[in-house]
């Protein structure tokens, strides 16, 4: 058993050896394409859990009308914390919201100024995506000022663009280049098989069963396929690295860790079973020959 | 080696047609006895490698019943196809070596590819190339060795299943005449010792000094034949 294994190993190594460049091309195409697929799908991942951690980092400022009474306020604060997707809203006094505003400035500058500044809820939103629609809803409560709510929403749009252009543009060039390495796989096996004609014969000739005959090419699209998976996921991790050292503030602080051990199983096995369906199909009519 | 009178090969009325207007075969009956030696000659495109072909189930025929060991061969399965081959020895017109593969290399291969252990190939190879008289050129490769030499590594190579039947295409096609009756008198050594050997040729020359049975064979036709064990 361990010599016929040998053997069929040592023939898909020797092709492999034999087209060391169509190899080359093979792997590296499939390795980008694995690194399309399986990086933006971690950065997808990655980005929405970054989305998550920075919904308790977005702020709504609602500026509270100077006139109204506790009660009135206590009302705007109810009203606001009943709409849909709101987390918390906290209320900040007239004079709390002073004092750390001054703390801010040189004392000179604000010392002899009267406190300018409104009552104000801070409000967060359970998921970002809701920012938008709950600052629309709270603009509609009469105690809030006229253009009265405030808040940071370049990160959110960002974050929502990004993953829509990666959802599009990534898993449509991942597909684009898998198929583009399938078909170097494909004829990688198909220039084995013009490279082995000799060795494919004299098996026939001899007695050599299909599987014998077949199993060596069906091993080295598979193998191909995984080295393009290591090299898939080598080029996924190095980009992360990269990526966090570009980041370096406090996104990098909530980029996820790189899961390198799951990516480099999924990606290896992404590319080891695709490998193996295109040499199948690469074999096709070998199957039917005699 | 006597001829047993059971047929090994049955060919009954066989026709292979390949389209409206191109046969290989023209509904041909042929009989070789278990233990014989037979030459199908002819001219090139006669039949006589499709004859052979139809043996090891390289081509299929249309009409008619192909039989080995009273097995028809029309019901042999392409997954069955391995197993016959099996039991025959098939030497190709062009030696088909392994230029990059030492002459003992080239006949551990072919046995590699049939499941033949490591121990089963350091143990069968040297008595297989005794056997064909090429022990003494066992490191060489194929490009040092002369026509004949390489065309016994191949005839050495289709011995590797101890087959009862040794099919030969044309096995002196690529030789000068000294090496071509070499290689004759190695088949009839063959023969001797206990191998049914069909050989397809058109050398008439080699086939004369023979006297072994011949089948003639034109057009797809069977022009003549002296009949089972007749020379």
């Amino acid at each position: 058993m361990f010599d016929r294994i040998a053997f069929i190993v040592g023939e898909a190594l020797q092709a492999l050896r034999r087209n060391t460049w169509m190899t080359f091309a093979a792997v590296t195409t499939s390795a980008t394409a694995l690194f399309m697929l399986g990086g933006l799908f971690y950065t997808y991942i990655s980005l929405n859990r970054v989305a998550e951690n920075l919904s308790t980092k977005i702020e709504i400022r609602a500026f509270i009308k100077d006139d109204l009474t506790q009660d009135e306020m206590k009302q705007a604060g109810e009203a606001i914390r009943a709409i849909p997707g709101v987390k918390k809203a906290i209320w900040i006094s007239k004079k709390d919201n002073w004092e750390a505003y001054k703390k801010r400035f040189p004392k000179s500058l604000v010392e002899s100024v009267e406190n300018p500044l409104p009552n104000i809820f801070i409000v967060q939103a359970t998921d970002t995506k809701d920012t938008q629609r709950i600052a629309e809803a709270i603009q509609k409560i009469p105690a809030i000022e006229t253009d009265g709510v405030k808040y940071r929403n370049d990160a959110q749009e960002f974050i929502q663009s990004s993953l829509k252009k990666l959802r599009i543009f990534g898993y449509g060039l991942g597909i684009l280049l898998l198929f583009t390495s399938g078909i170097l796989i494909y004829n990688t096996i198909r220039l084995t098989i013009v490279a082995r004609y000799r060795e494919i014969r004299i098996m026939r000739l001899v007695g050599a069963t299909r599987i014998t005959v077949m199993l060596p090419m069906l091993i080295e699209g598979l193998i191909q396929g995984a080295l393009g998976g290591i090299a898939g996921t080598l080029l996924v991790y190095g980009a992360d690295r990269a990526y966090r050292n570009w980041l370096g503030s406090e996104l990098a602080a909530v980029w996820p860790t790189f899961p390198l051990a799951s990516c480099l199983f999924y990606l290896v096995a992404l590319g080891s079973v695709y490998g193996f369906i295109c040499s199948t199909w690469a074999l096709r009519d070998m199957r039917k020959a005699r | 080696m006597s001829v047993s009178l059971s047929p090994l090969i049955k060919f009954s009325k066989v026709e292979v047609k390949f389209s409206d207007l191109v046969y290989g075969l023209r509904g041909i009956t042929l009989d070789i006895a278990e233990g014989e030696f037979v030459f199908l000659c002819g001219p090139t495109g006669s039949g006589k490698s499709t004859i052979l072909k139809l043996l090891y189930r390289e081509a299929e025929h249309t009409q008619g019943v192909v039989t080995f060991k009273g097995k028809d061969l029309g019901e042999v399965g392409v997954m069955e196809i391995p197993k016959l081959r099996r039991q025959m020895g098939i030497v190709p017109q062009d030696f088909a070596l392994l230029p990059q593969k030492r002459v003992w290399e080239n006949i551990a291969y072919a046995m590699r590819a049939v499941g033949a252990t490591s121990r089963q190939v350091r143990a069968a190879v040297p008595g297989i190339l005794e056997q064909v008289n090429i022990a003494h050129r066992a490191d060489a490769y194929p490009h040092q060795l002369s026509g004949g030499e390489q065309q016994r590594v191949a005839i050495g190579r289709a011995l590797i299943n101890n087959p009862k039947l040794l099919l030969a295409d044309e096995p002196t096609a690529n030789l000068d005449p000294e090496y071509s009756l070499e290689i004759v008198d190695l088949l009839v050594k063959l023969n001797a010792a206990g191998a049914t050997v069909v050989v397809a040729s058109h050398d008439m020359g080699i086939v004369d000094k023979a006297q072994k049975r011949v089948v003639r064979v034109a057009g797809g036709l069977i022009e003549s034949d002296p009949g089972v064990g007749n020379v």
